[in-house]
């Protein structure tokens, strides 16, 4: 599931020269909350206990779970970050 | 085993060497050469300083008695951090653009520059700080006492509280010295920032590296480590429990609204982009800090003995291992932790002390007295200063009142709680219009009083407001009232409750009461700034007021600084195109932008009040608001910009077809005009003709015969020249060029030609005409020739159209201030309604009859007659017979007047 939504991250379409700049801002703006609901959905709701508890190693298992997501989210992060900024400055000189 | 004295002189070699990188960032920052100190990289670390000696020590202990709960303080911040571009971005841009220096200023900001809501978060904060800061000096002591441990002729007790005062009055010190050097419009501390991010690189460096240490030193790997996990770690595997997402959501609350977060967050940021960094770097920084916490909680366990303190297993394994460098390391990583916290908390709370608190007090005390008439700037750093002083005092006052309090955490999370009670304001503040300055208010009130009640004051066990029976049993024995059941409402955990509670009724009365209060126009304004900030190039708060140039530029010295304000006050003439050394004229733009400038030294709710203060009219004009409103219809028009074009070309379509159709409805009447014209025209044209081919065709006609068929033409032609005169007077009318010849005259006499006029007609009818008195007698300013004209058209109208058998016409008079009323009414059956439409129409022949010799011009000339003689002609109704209205001025000179203009006729 974690691949998945890191997958969606990095295959995100480039900006086209032609496409519209409202309908980019809102895609933009889409996919910035994108991450933060899936840190949620993969924190803070009760995805991480059923995921954990069938898990036969414990504590470990569960830890293992959590920080392979969370490197996994700062991985997306990083990219989300990259892109976004891009999208911010040319933006702005189109503007 | 490393003695006391030596971990002493590595402490203060290691503080000589912040001062230093504190000293050399100021002094690049001075020089404008920002390099390293001033990277998205030093921002990242910077914002480290929301792991304190809690996370550094506490998170271990946590872990060892928690298990994985220690990782929720870190989940929540990484979610607000991977979520920066709804948050984060928004808060950095109005900090920057509003010149915000605290979170207390922003919210009075938002709430229309509120000193209250600001006085009440800043209570709010140091109230909630206290027990942190205490938290800090305590385990700073907790980590020396470890090492002092052999120190053989002192009273453990002593030397810990002593521990505790040095280390208050050496924090206290260097956060006197470089946090409150100069008063930075910005209210940034290039120095202090630096120090941090070098003291972040420090505790994550000894953490990894005890980390290391334990998994590869103590034990054999990582599988050797999970191998020894002790059951009572284990206890805890469900994991997702409301304690779970309480701890998420309000590590994420606490994030944005401690105080010393939003200052290295949004008040030390100087550029947002370096945000973008801080998104993924900082979870990186978190993930990094608590990868290790969990290993060295169970090797701890494992190889420790029983009973000894799990916060402290970061230094005490290194140092059971014999590992001296790397007990020194992470005794300086911990000191790291508790320093950073305190010195930023310190300043942060120190600005929003002096600039909420005191200042207003000052403004208050002075205000009979001219507000520049002592120095703010030194009073501003005095205040500072002491406000310093004091909360560290305060501090340390909490530490000796509760020393020997259990666990790190629950300290910490009572704090975070505390500060979230600023959540809902603040949200609600970016996102939602209608919040209030009262709702704000309110709602923080209230949840500030229950987390007070269910959390804060409970932790005192006893010792402080709330007995301990009051704990236990509700106050005065209400058992409603139990702390830890409000309301019988029992929730195992102690801090979900209270969370709920507080938290809950924070934001449902928040939510009420903004929708029940009515926004001041310059919260309106504010709440505009703030939720459409990224739609605007240029936030401009204009406010009208009336003040000298001279005033501002005395206050602005004494906030800012001579040279500052030379630079500001210069730049400001040079935009205005004036002289050097002149000083630039108040304008709306001057006095926002200045006002700006004094909100980065003193906050905005009291560089308002100043400049407020010194300027008369304080108020937003309305021009002001319809700007704001104007800025934002703009923003939705160009959000919408393809739909409004196109409906804009919709509009212009729609407009042309509107015009092509008027010119068709003209062209049409003129057409109509026209063959009404020639049809008039045509029947004594005809008749001439007819005639005049007789006269010229037959031979053999009696002079008789020849004499009347003359005669005929010779009466149709003067009619036909009547009919053209008619044309020809009624488009002189139409256009005004008529030539009225004025003069004051008795009506009488207008009267008089009008019956002389139609006196053939009255006696063919016997029609009577009754004229009273008064109307008579009349004298006024008009053209006598024309408004007779009018009186014959009436009469004679009244006669051949009413059907009466002897037609009776009366006058009457009304007089008002300017004008005079003449009715005419008949005896006759009056006009039907299809025939009142036209009558004032060109060539309109009623359909009823056939008006011999008139050409249906009478009464559209009697009508654009009186036009120009000032007055209106109106056909009011039948009353049986038709009554007709002719308002005339009793003088006409004062109309012709071109300027002003001559009403036109209905």
């Amino acid at each position: 599931m974690a691949e998945a939504e890191d997958h969606s991250t990095t295959a995100l379409p480039a900006p086209q020269p032609d496409e519209d700049q409202s309908s980019i801002t809102q895609k933009r703006n889409d996919l910035a909350a994108l991450l933060p609901i899936c840190g949620i959905l993969f924190f803070a709701t009760p995805l991480i206990s059923t995921i954990t508890n069938d898990n036969p190693s414990g504590i470990g298992g569960t830890a293992f779970y959590i920080f392979s997501i969370w490197a996994l989210l700062i991985l997306a992060a990083c990219v989300l970050a990259r892109f976004l900024r891009g999208a911010e400055t040319s933006g702005d000189e189109a503007e | 085993m490393l003695s006391f004295n030596l971990l002493l002189t590595v402490c203060l070699i290691y503080v000589a060497g912040l001062f230093g990188v504190a000293f050399l960032a100021e002094k690049n920052a001075k020089r404008k050469k920002f390099g390293f100190f001033s990277s998205p990289l030093t921002y990242t670390l910077s914002i480290s300083v929301y792991c304190t000696a809690w996370t550094y020590y506490g998170a271990v202990g946590s872990a060892a008695r928690n298990g994985l709960e220690f990782i929720t303080i870190y989940l929540g911040p990484t979610l607000v951090f991977i979520g920066w571009w709804w948050l984060l971005r928004k808060l950095v841009r109005i900090g920057n653009t509003q010149r915000i220096t605290s979170i207390a200023d922003l919210i009075s900001a938002r709430y229309g520059k509120s000193t209250t809501l600001a006085v009440i978060i800043t209570l709010l904060s140091v109230i909630g700080s206290t027990p942190y800061i205490a938290l800090q000096l305590q385990s700073l002591t907790l980590s020396f006492s470890v090492f002092s441990d052999g120190f053989a002729g002192q009273d453990p007790a002593t030397t810990s509280s002593l521990t505790a005062l040095w280390a208050a009055v050496g924090l206290a010190a260097f956060t006197i010295i470089f946090g409150t050097r100069n008063l930075d419009s910005n209210e940034r501390h290039h120095g202090v920032v630096s120090a941090i991010a070098v003291e972040a690189i420090v505790k994550i460096l000894a953490l990894i590296a005890v980390g290391l240490f334990v998994v590869w030193g103590v034990a054999d790997g990582p599988t050797d480590i999970m191998s020894r996990i002790q059951p009572q770690i284990m206890q805890s595997q469900d994991i997702f429990t409301p304690r779970w997402v309480t701890l998420i959501f309000l590590s994420a609350a606490a994030v944005i609204c401690l105080p010393r977060m939003f200052q290295v967050i949004v008040v030390e940021n100087s550029d947002e982009k370096h945000l973008s960094m801080a998104s993924w770097a900082f979870p990186l920084y978190l993930f990094l800090m608590s990868l290790f916490v969990l290993p060295i909680a169970i090797a701890g366990l494992d190889i420790l003995p029983a009973g000894a303190n799990p916060d402290l297993f970061v230094l005490t394994i290194p140092l059971t291992q014999n590992q001296d460098a790397l007990a020194m390391l992470a005794f300086l990583g911990g000191f790291s932790s508790a320093t950073s916290m305190v010195i930023v908390a310190a300043i942060a709370l120190s600005t929003m002390v002096s600039n909420h608190i005191v200042l207003p007090l000052w403004l208050w005390l002075t205000l009979s007295r001219s507000p520049t008439s002592e120095d703010v700037r030194t009073l501003l750093l005095r205040s500072r200063r002491i406000s310093i002083a004091v909360i560290l005092g305060l501090g340390f006052l909490y530490y000796q009142f509760t020393s020997g309090t259990g666990g790190l955490a629950s300290i910490g999370l009572i704090a975070f709680l505390g500060v979230a009670q600023i959540l809902p304001a603040l949200i609600g503040g970016l996102f939602w219009q209608s919040s209030t300055r009262k709702g704000a208010i309110w709602g923080i009130t209230a949840g500030f009083i229950l987390w007070a009640y269910t959390s804060f004051l409970p932790s005192f066990e006893g010792n402080f407001i709330l007995s301990q029976s009051a704990i236990d049993n509700g106050i005065f024995g209400f058992e409603f009232l139990i702390p830890s059941a409000l309301f019988g409402v029992t929730i195992e955990d102690p801090l979900v409750h209270a969370t709920v509670w507080s938290l809950g009724i924070n934001i449902i009365i928040f939510i009420l009461i903004s929708m029940i209060s009515v926004p001041r126009p310059i919260e309106k304004v504010q709440a505009s700034q703030f939720i459409h900030i990224f739609d605007q190039a240029a936030a401009s708060t204009t406010l009208s007021r009336q003040t000298t140039s001279e005033e501002l530029h005395i206050l602005s010295q004494r906030i800012l600084g001579h040279e500052t304000t030379q630079k500001l006050f210069n730049q400001a003439a040079r935009t205005q195109g004036k002289l050097s050394g002149q000083l630039p004229d108040p304008t709306n733009d001057f006095i926002t932008n200045l006002e700006r400038d004094f909100s980065g030294s003193v906050g905005a709710a009291t560089a308002h009040a100043m400049i407020g203060q010194i300027a008369s009219g304080e108020a937003i004009s309305v021009e002001d608001l319809i700007k704001v409103a104007d800025e934002t219809v703009q923003i939705m028009e160009y959000s919408a910009r393809l739909e409004t074009q196109s409906k804009e070309i919709e509009q212009t379509a729609e407009q042309l077809r509107q015009a092509n159709a008027k010119l068709r409805e003209l062209g049409e009447q003129k057409d109509a005009f026209l063959s009404q014209v020639s049809h008039e025209l045509r029947t004594p044209m005809t008749s001439i003709r007819a005639f005049a081919e007789i006269l010229r065709d037959e031979d053999h006609m009696g002079k008789d015969q020849i004499s009347h068929f003359s005669s005929i033409i010779h009466d149709e032609s003067i009619r036909l020249t009547y009919l053209l005169d008619e044309i020809l007077d009624l488009s002189f009318l139409e256009h005004g060029k008529v030539q009225l010849k004025l003069s004051f005259t008795k009506f009488d006499k207008i009267l008089k030609r009008a019956m002389n006029a139609t006196q053939t007609l009255r006696e063919q009818s016997g029609a009577v005409i009754e004229i009273p008195d008064d109307l008579k007698h009349l004298v006024i300013e008009t053209d006598a020739d024309r408004l007779s004209q009018v009186l014959i058209n009436l009469i004679s109208n009244a006669i051949k159209h009413s059907a009466a058998d002897k037609p009776v016409i009366r006058f009457n008079l009304e007089q008002f201030e300017h004008t005079i009323q003449i009715e005419m009414t008949d005896n006759g059956k009056g006009i039907s309604a299809e025939n009142a439409e036209i009558i004032f129409q060109k060539f309109a022949k009623l359909s009823s009859e056939q008006g011999a010799g008139s050409a249906g011009l009478g009464l559209p000339i009697s009508r654009e007659i009186v036009r120009n003689l000032g007055g209106k002609l109106l056909y009011v109704g039948n009353n049986p017979g038709a009554v007709f209205n002719i308002i005339l001025p009793h003088s006409i000179s004062p109309l012709l007047d071109p300027a002003a203009a001559i009403e036109p006729a209905d």
